[in-house]
C-alpha cells in the first residue's frame, strides 16, 4: 500500500458506524431514559393509546436519527497511511484529524462483528501508550488492509509479521470456559439481577410460585419448615440460573480462546459471535497480576491480567485473560518473563506489625460507632469496643499471607485472605520508587515500599526500613543501568 | 550508563555489552544523599491558602447562623467550638512544618524528593524514566520569585513528582537539565534500535 490520497471505507462499513451509534446512544442515554421508563412503568396511571403511539414514533425517530448519523459518519471518514504513521479524518459535527506514528502503537485489536462477516470486513483498533486521543479505529476494512497496516507497524519495530499465530501457549476448550463461567464474579451480579426481577415479578406474574407454596404448605401443614424449603429452593434456582447465564456469556465471549507468542508479540484470538484478535508486544508489558477467588482456588484456576502502559483517564490498560489452569499460567509467565524461574521466588511475609495495622483498620468503624452512641448518651456503646478483637486471628492470617519477594531481576507481591492475588514485575521497568513511613512505622523501624510502573503501583507494607531502602536503591540501579527498552 | 560511540564512517556503534559483578552492599544509598531544602516562603503560601480554605467557610457559616438569629444558641456550645478551632489550628501548624521539611536532591542518574515530618516519604525517579518536565509559576509564587517543577513519568495520570518552592532560576535550570537528559535517552534508544 503506497502513501496515496485519502482512502474511504467500503460501503458495508456503514453497518459498523450504525452499531457504534447504537452503543453510544445506550451508553450515554440510559441515565436519562431508564428512570423515565421506570417512572412510567411503575405508575398506576392509564396513559392511553395515544401515549404509546407517541413513544413508538419517538423510537422510530431515534432509530432514523442514528441511521442518518451512521451514514454521515461513514461519509466523513477517511484514512491515509505512509511509511511512518497513519492518519484518520473523522467526525460529523466536529471534524478532526488523528495522526498516530507507528512506533507509538502499543497494541492492536481486530474485531470481527457478526454483521460484518458476510462482507469479509473487520474492525481494527490501534492503541498507543499515550492519551485516549492517540487511539485510532478503522471500522469495516478488509483483512488485506489490516495485514498491510500491521506490516507497516511491525516494520518500525523490526519485527516479522507472520500469518501463523506463532508458538501456542494456551488453548481453552469448552470445559475450561465452563469453569470460568462458574467462578467468574459476574455470577453474583447475575444472581442479584435475577433475585431483583423475581422479587418484582412475584405476586403479579409468577402465580406458579404461589401455587407451589400453597401445595407445599398443605403437604407440611403450614410449618416453618415449608418456608425454609421454599426459600432455599428459590435461592438455589436463582443461583443456578445465574450460573447458566454466566457460563453462556463466557462461552460466547471467549469461545475458542487461543494465546500465541510470535517474535515477542502475543496474539489472542477469541469470540463466538464477534471474533476478536488482539496483540500486544512483550516489551510493553509492565507487570503481571493474577488473582484467585475462593471458588477459583477450589477449582485451581487463575485469572491473569497483563498490565501495560496505556491511554485514557487512568493512563493504564490491562488485558484480561479468562481463567487459566496452573500449568497454563506457568507457561504464560515463562513466556513473558523467560529469564525468571518460579523456583527463584522465595516469598517472605511482611512484619507482624502489619496484623496490628489491619486490626486497627477493622476496629475503626466500631470505635466511630461507639463514639456516636456515647455522644447520644448510649453508654452501652462501650460494649462494641472489644468486638474487633474477634478479627485478630483473621488479621494474623492476612499478615502471614501478605508476602513479597525479590530476585536479581524480578519482584513480586502477593496476599489475600480467602481469595488470593499476586503481582510479578521486572525491576528495571519501575518508573519511580518511594519509601514511606508513618509515625508508628518510624518507631518500629519499618516502612512501606511503593513501586510505580506505567501500568500499576505496587505497595509492600511493613518491611524493615533498611530492607526497604536497600530494595529502593537496587531497583533504581536496575532501571538506571538496564539496556532493555522498558516500554 | 553505557554510551554509544561512532566508527570511522560516523556510524553509531553500540558500546560493547558489559555485565560486571554487582556488590549489592555498595549501591549508592538514596537516603544518604545531600538534600537541598525548599523555600520556607512556599510553606507560608500553602499555610495561607489552607487557612483561607477553612476560615472562609467558617465566616460564611457564622454569617448564616447570625442572620438566622441562632448565634446565641450556638455560642452555648463554646467548648466544642473552642476545641474545633484548636484542632484546626494544630492541623494547619502541622501541615506548615510538614511543608518546610521538604527537600530534593539531584544525582547523576535520578532525582530524589523527601517530604513529611510525621509521615515521611522519600521518592526517587530515575532520569531515564522521565517523559516530560514542566515549570509552573502561579501568581503569588511568581511575585516571590518561586516556581514549581513537575516531573511526569509514563503511566501517571498527573505529575509523578511535584517540587514546589524552588527559586525560578533553579526550576528553569533543573528543567533544562532534565530535558537534556530526556533528549540524550531518546538518542541512545534510537542508537540501540539501529
Amino acid at each position: 500500500m503506497q502513501t496515496e490520497a485519502w482512502h474511504h471505507l467500503p460501503k458495508a462499513a456503514v453497518i459498523s458506524f450504525g452499531i457504534q451509534g447504537v452503543i453510544q446512544a445506550i451508553r450515554h442515554g440510559w441515565q436519562g431514559l431508564v428512570p423515565l421508563a421506570a417512572a412510567i412503568g411503575l405508575s398506576d396511571r392509564d396513559w392511553g393509546a395515544s401515549f404509546y403511539a407517541l413513544v413508538s414514533v419517538a423510537g422510530l425517530l431515534l432509530i432514523g436519527t442514528l441511521g442518518i448519523f451512521a451514514v454521515l459518519a461513514y461519509r466523513n471518514f477517511a484514512y491515509q497511511v505512509d511509511e511512518s504513521e497513519i492518519r484518520v479524518r473523522q467526525g460529523v459535527f466536529t471534524r478532526r484529524q488523528l495522526n498516530l506514528p507507528f512506533e507509538r502503537v502499543q497494541t492492536f485489536k481486530t474485531r470481527h462483528p457478526i454483521l460484518l462477516r458476510p462482507f469479509a470486513l473487520v474492525d481494527l483498533q490501534l492503541e498507543s501508550a499515550g492519551s485516549s486521543a492517540e487511539e485510532i479505529r478503522l471500522p469495516g476494512i478488509t483483512k488485506a488492509t489490516v495485514r498491510d497496516v500491521l506490516k507497516r507497524v511491525n516494520a518500525t519495530k523490526e519485527q516479522e509479521v507472520t500469518d501463523e499465530g506463532g508458538t501456542p501457549l494456551v488453548h481453552l476448550k469448552l470445559h475450561d470456559l465452563i469453569l470460568h463461567g462458574l467462578i467468574s464474579r459476574q455470577v453474583f451480579i447475575l444472581f442479584a439481577a435475577i433475585a431483583g426481577l423475581a422479587g418484582g415479578a412475584y405476586g403479579e406474574t409468577w402465580d406458579w410460585i404461589e401455587r407451589l407454596y400453597n401445595w407445599l404448605d398443605s403437604m407440611t401443614q403450614g410449618s416453618m419448615g415449608t418456608k425454609i424449603i421454599i426459600g432455599a429452593l428459590s435461592v438455589a434456582a436463582m443461583l443456578f440460573a445465574g450460573l447458566l447465564i454466566s457460563i453462556t456469556l463466557t462461552v460466547i465471549r471467549y469461545f475458542n480462546f487461543q494465546l500465541f507468542e510470535s517474535s515477542g508479540t502475543y496474539n489472542l484470538h477469541y469470540g463466538l459471535l464477534e471474533r476478536h484478535e488482539r496483540s500486544l508486544r512483550r516489551q510493553k508489558i509492565q507487570c503481571l497480576r493474577s488473582t484467585q477467588t475462593l471458588t477459583a482456588r477450589w477449582l485451581k484456576r487463575h485469572f491473569l491480567y497483563v498490565l501495560q502502559s496505556g491511554g485514557g483517564e487512568q493512563q493504564s490498560s490491562s488485558t484480561t485473560m479468562p481463567a487459566f489452569s496452573g500449568a497454563m499460567l506457568d507457561r504464560t509467565l515463562g513466556s513473558i518473563f523467560p529469564d525468571m524461574q518460579a523456583g527463584d521466588l522465595k516469598w517472605r511475609s511482611v512484619l507482624p506489625g502489619y496484623a496490628y495495622f489491619l486490626l486497627i483498620r477493622a476496629g475503626a468503624p466500631f470505635v466511630l460507632l461507639t463514639l456516636i452512641l456515647l455522644v447520644q448518651g448510649q453508654i452501652w456503646g462501650l460494649l462494641l469496643l472489644p468486638l474487633p478483637l474477634f478479627f485478630w486471628p483473621l488479621c494474623r492470617l492476612a499478615q502471614r499471607h501478605r508476602q513479597f519477594t525479590f530476585t536479581e531481576n524480578y519482584g513480586g507481591s502477593r496476599g489475600g485472605l480467602f481469595g488470593r492475588w499476586r503481582y510479578i514485575f521486572p525491576l528495571y521497568k519501575a518508573q519511580s520508587v518511594t519509601v514511606s513511613q508513618n509515625i508508628i512505622q518510624r518507631r518500629r523501624g519499618s516502612a512501606t515500599l511503593i513501586i510505580s510502573f506505567a501500568g500499576a503501583t505496587i505497595h509492600i507494607p511493613a518491611m524493615k526500613l533498611a530492607e526497604a531502602n536497600h530494595w529502593r536503591d537496587f531497583i533504581l540501579y536496575k532501571g538506571e543501568t538496564s539496556q532493555k527498552p522498558w516500554m | 550508563m553505557l554510551m554509544a560511540a561512532e566508527d570511522s564512517k560516523g556510524k553509531h556503534v553500540p558500546a560493547p555489552f558489559e555485565n560486571p559483578q554487582l556488590d549489592v552492599t555498595d549501591l549508592p544509598a538514596a537516603d544518604q544523599a545531600t538534600f537541598t531544602p525548599l523555600s520556607p516562603q512556599r510553606a507560608w503560601i500553602e499555610t495561607v491558602y489552607l487557612s483561607a480554605g477553612f476560615i472562609l467557610p467558617l465566616i460564611l457559616a457564622a454569617s448564616v447562623i447570625s442572620l438566622a438569629g441562632a448565634m446565641a444558641d450556638v455560642l452555648t456550645r463554646w467548648p466544642l467550638i473552642f476545641l474545633g478551632i484548636m484542632a484546626l489550628s494544630a492541623i494547619i501548624t502541622w501541615l506548615h512544618f510538614e511543608a518546610r521539611a521538604r527537600a530534593y536532591a539531584l544525582r547523576k542518574h535520578d532525582i530524589l524528593y523527601r517530604s513529611g515530618i510525621l509521615f515521611r516519604t522519600l521518592k526517587a525517579i530515575a532520569l531515564n524514566r522521565i517523559q516530560h518536565v514542566e515549570v509552573k509559576r502561579p501568581y503569588v509564587d511568581r511575585k516571590l520569585g518561586l516556581a514549581t517543577l513537575l516531573v511526569y513519568t509514563a503511566g501517571a495520570s498527573g505529575a509523578d513528582l511535584t517540587i514546589a518552592g524552588l527559586s525560578q532560576e533553579t526550576a528553569m535550570a533543573l528543567q533544562a537539565h532534565l530535558l537534556k537528559r530526556i533528549a540524550a535517552e531518546i538518542f541512545v534508544d534510537d542508537t540501540h534500535a539501529d
